[in-house]
């Protein structure tokens, strides 16, 4: 006959047990991991700079990481509240809208350029001679990417304001992304597109002119949901990408070399008060449909 | 047991040639199907893509080959710098509209390109150009150096695809060039919208040859080795990013399985490395598909790429069904033939059997035989009547059996054979004697026996038995002549039991047999009877004078005068015994009987006979008893020899030489 005592033991045995499991499989039962590029990308260029990244994302959480494409940054955004997305690579802008109402939205890296820098810049393109902006009528169509683009309609009602004049009373449309953006200019559906100084480069060779006279952004960055990763999954994502050395580490370059050009060249970490000037460009712009 | 094994290698036999027809014809009719099948896809590819060049041809000259177009691009050549991208933003400016309309009719790409081979503009990837084309785009440098248009299937970095590539020219001057293509994509797109429907799957490999050199190490992560051969490359995005992108769903699970398992099918593989066009036929969990590959030539004419098409095959499954049924059918059949062939073969053996036991029976039969048919031509002959006949079998079978042997009878031949006329009017005929002719021309003696052959109650010929009678009749004649010495023999022989050797006339045993039968003659015919009892007066003495030599042939004398005396046919002399005689006279009263004996007796005294010895006369003399009487059955004969004896004694005793009778 077992003891009291002895069956005690083995009960408290098999419960230990029994968490162990519940939390493995919790850690395993999700499945893959929900990745969504940011939307404003073309399939074709999703494919060419996430797929190695998720690869190497998938190395790390030794799990399947599975690509998905949103349309737009709303339905992104919402897929991360409504915990159908688990990362996440956002703008500056829907960065903070989403992290403002869900706190569980934590960053995991913020991305560098080509030379190290973190930050960016958004620009005023046009095409032909260049464009005087104070000259910019209520009959000049403006093309904008996104509601929650960063470089839509916040920094560029924001660099217009520097020449005295109101997006809200101009005519405005948005384009869907910033090279359609950009494009359109370019057709001449619009005089002025609001872009992303990096993309308005790509179409110089098209005729495109810009004025960088934005403030400076902290650059993209890799966002985790708090609530369908684990902290240790966060926390190895984190380590991984903060010990990339791509811009002096050879093996590290070859690594990320197909990576899109935007986050191939490393990260940094992220500080609360990166994304201040945003909340405060919020508080002074009011974005249609976004934060009004 | 060599029947059983003859009927199951027949059966075998049988079954094999139906089988091989049936397997022909499955052979013949697949490979037409899958033929049709390969020719209908590849008229369709063909089709498809000559559409595309129509399409693109109508676009380049309609919209591209246009003097404010070359103008823009002899611009963009001609300047540098900013001026440089102010024309070709104008460009752009100019075709987009043109882009994203001509986007509908499946072109994907419209790409403009420097005289020296670098892009120019990309309305598909508007961001990049000035980027060499010329290491991985033959299309391109062969439009530009050799002033012609390029039409046919090209791997890039990025997209594959069907390229038409038109040479731009400013007044004889080539300016660079235009392309205007079609990615697979749309191949695709519109193979699904003409050939059957949704049952066909489609899968594009490409030869590693071709493409593997034209990526960077980042590109080559997009493919991946195809499931059918290391040779080929599959593009990732087809297969994977794709489905991620919620794009075209290229390949499903049943088409990768398929694919791996066409990986071991040699067919797959020598049609892989022959590059041409092929199509098999594959069973696979269950089901039959077809999977064809057609060659995708590039702008060399050379094979760069296969567009698999999966299709399953509800023909070729009801086709095999066919086939199985009509092996089924075989098998039936070649059992049904055998069995036939068997009981035939048993009932032959039976029957040859049957034939052979009668032919050793008429073989040793020592009759001879043959059958003929209702012609008269022999059908059968054995062995004694080719022996008796002197013919052989095969002289005989088929001809005329009257015309060849039959002799009928003696004199002369009929025309006409009575063997088979009896036979045709269903009678048997029988012959003792009869004659068939030898192959010598010796008429040789049979006796025969001929009766018909019945098949179905019918005649159908005749079976004819005969033997050699020649020794037989031979028997026949000695036996004759036997018999008729041995008559004679016995005759004599009677002759000495009842003649009197002395006299030759009748003796005493003789007359007792013949009184008997006299008597009762008689008896039957009421007729009277005389006998006449004779004795040679004193004989001792004439033996006693002249001795016994001429006692006797005075006996001799005095018998053949009594024979000579009674001159009916019936009258009856015979020697009694010693010196006495007797004549037995039928149907002859007492007178008549006294007449006759002294006619004897004076017929006797004429003769003269010299008997010195005799006391009544000096020749010889006779006394004579005589009798007659009407003989009663009842009575003995004896009694008519007694009287007549008594009626002698009478006569000797009146002095002899005299006649005495019972009416005395």
């Amino acid at each position: 006959m077992l003891g009291g005592k002895r069956i005690w033991q083995i009960s408290l045995f098999v419960a230990l047990q029994l968490l162990v499991l519940l939390c493995a499989s919790s850690l395993f039962a999700a499945g893959a991991v929900r990745f969504a590029p940011q939307p404003m990308e073309s399939k074709d260029a999703i494919r060419q700079q996430f797929q190695p990244f998720s690869r190497f994302l998938a190395a790390n959480l030794r799990t399947e990481v599975k690509l998905l494409h949103h349309r737009n940054y709303r339905t992104l955004i919402e897929g991360l509240w409504n915990d159908s997305v688990d990362l996440a690579y956002l703008g500056p802008l829907p960065y903070v809208l989403a992290q403002q109402q869900d706190p569980d939205i934590v960053p995991l890296a913020r991305f560098v350029n080509a030379e190290g820098d973190s930050t960016y810049t958004c620009a005023l393109a046009s095409f032909g001679p260049k464009l005087d902006v104070t000259q910019i009528s209520s009959e000049t169509p403006i093309v904008l990417t996104q509601p929650y683009s960063t470089c839509g309609y916040l920094l560029t009602a924001h660099q217009l304001r520097s020449f005295g004049k109101n997006l809200e009373e101009l005519p405005y449309y948005y384009a869907g992304n910033h090279s359609e953006a950009a494009l359109d200019v370019i057709r001449g559906k619009a005089s002025l597109a609001g872009v992303k100084t990096p993309v308005a480069k790509q179409y110089r060779h098209l005729g495109l002119h810009f004025r960088e006279d934005s403030i400076l952004l902290p650059g993209h960055l890799l966002v985790a949901n708090k609530r369908t990763l684990s902290a240790e999954q966060i926390k190895v994502l984190r380590t991984a990408l903060l010990a990339l050395r791509p811009r002096t580490d050879l093996k590290d370059r070859e690594l990320t070399a197909e990576w899109g050009v935007e986050f191939r060249y490393g990260a940094i970490p992220v500080h609360p008060d990166d994304y201040a000037e945003i909340n405060k460009l919020l508080l002074q712009i009011k974005v249609p449909g976004v934060n009004e | 047991m060599k029947l059983y094994l003859r009927a199951i290698f027949l059966f075998l036999l049988i079954l094999l040639l139906l089988s091989g027809l049936v397997w022909l014809r499955f052979q013949n009719l697949h490979s037409k199907h899958l033929d049709l099948r390969l020719a209908r896809f590849k008229s369709t590819c063909e089709s498809i893509v000559s559409t595309y060049q129509l399409v693109s041809q109508t676009i380049a000259e309609e919209l591209l080959l246009q003097e404010d177009v070359i103008e823009l691009v002899h611009a963009i050549v001609t300047h540098e710098g900013d001026e440089r991208n102010h024309y070709r933003g104008l460009l752009f400016r100019k075709l987009s509209p043109m882009y994203n309309r001509i986007r509908q009719y499946s072109v994907r790409q419209l790409h403009f390109h420097f005289p020296d081979g670098r892009s120019m503009l990309r309305f598909h990837a508007p961001h990049k150009a000035d980027d060499d084309l010329t290491p991985f785009r033959p299309s391109v440098r062969i439009a530009n150096t050799e002033r012609r248009e390029v039409h046919g299937y090209e791997s890039g970095r990025i997209v594959h695809g069907f390229r038409h590539v038109y040479p731009l020219q400013y007044r004889g001057e080539v300016i660079g060039s235009v392309e205007i293509s079609n990615s697979f994509q749309e191949i695709y797109t519109e193979l699904i919208k003409h050939v059957d429907g949704g049952n066909n799957q489609y899968h594009f490999i490409l030869l590693k040859d071709d493409l593997w050199y034209k990526l960077s190490s980042g590109q080559r992560e997009n493919y991946h080795p195809s499931q059918l051969s290391d040779a080929y490359l599959c593009e990732n995005s087809l297969a994977k990013v794709y489905d991620m992108l919620g794009g075209s769903v290229m390949m499903t699970t049943e088409m990768r399985e398929l694919l791996d398992h066409l990986r071991a099918d040699p067919a797959v593989a020598e049609g892989l490395r022959a590059e041409q066009d092929f199509i098999v036929a594959s069973c696979f969990k269950g089901k039959t598909y077809s999977v064809l590959f057609h060659s995708v030539k590039n702008v060399d004419d050379k094979h760069a790429a296969y567009i698999i098409n999966m299709h399953p095959e509800d023909y070729l499954v009801a086709l095999q069904g066919n086939v199985r049924m009509q092996l089924i059918i075989a098998v039936v059949f070649a059992a049904l033939l055998t069995f036939l062939q068997f009981r035939l073969s048993m009932s032959r053996a039976a029957q040859l059997s049957t034939q052979k036991f009668l032919q050793t029976l008429t073989d040793h039969m020592g009759q001879g035989l043959y059958a003929t048919d209702l012609t008269g031509k022999i059908t059968f002959l054995n062995h004694e009547a080719e022996k008796l006949l002197g013919l052989k079998e095969k002289e005989c079978l088929g001809r005329d059996a009257h015309a060849l042997f039959h002799v009928p009878n003696d004199t002369h031949e009929e025309d006409v054979c009575p063997v088979l006329e009896a036979i045709l009017n269903n009678r048997a005929y029988e012959q003792q004697e009869n004659f068939f002719r030898r192959s010598d021309g010796v008429r040789l003696p049979v006796e025969l026996t001929s009766t018909p052959i019945e098949k179905q109650g019918k005649i159908a010929g005749t079976i004819t038995l005969f033997q050699d009678i020649s020794a037989r009749q031979q028997q026949e004649r000695e036996l004759a002549e036997t018999q008729k010495r041995l008559k004679k023999a016995n005759r004599h022989l009677a002759r000495i039991a009842h003649i009197d050797g002395l006299t030759q006339i009748a003796n005493r045993r003789l007359f007792d047999q013949v009184l008997q039968n006299y008597w009762k003659s008689a008896c039957r015919h009421q007729k009277p009877l005389s006998l006449l009892l004779m004795d040679i007066d004193h004989f001792k003495a004439y033996n006693d004078t002249y001795g016994h030599q001429k006692g006797d042939e005075c006996l001799r004398a005095v018998a053949e005068v009594i024979q000579n005396s009674c001159m009916r046919p019936e009258d009856f002399v015979a020697r009694y015994g010693g010196e006495e005689f007797v004549a037995l006279l039928s149907d002859t009263g007492q007178a008549d009987a006294s007449h006759i004996a002294e006619r004897i007796r004076n017929n006797l005294l004429q003769q003269q006979l010299e008997h010195k010895g005799s006391a009544v006369e000096s020749v010889v003399t006779l006394s004579i008893g005589v009798c007659s009487l009407q003989p009663k059955l009842t009575d003995d004969p004896q009694i008519i020899v007694d009287c007549s004896d008594r009626c002698l004694y009478l006569a000797k005793e009146k002095g002899r030489n005299q006649t005495r009778s019972t009416e005395c």
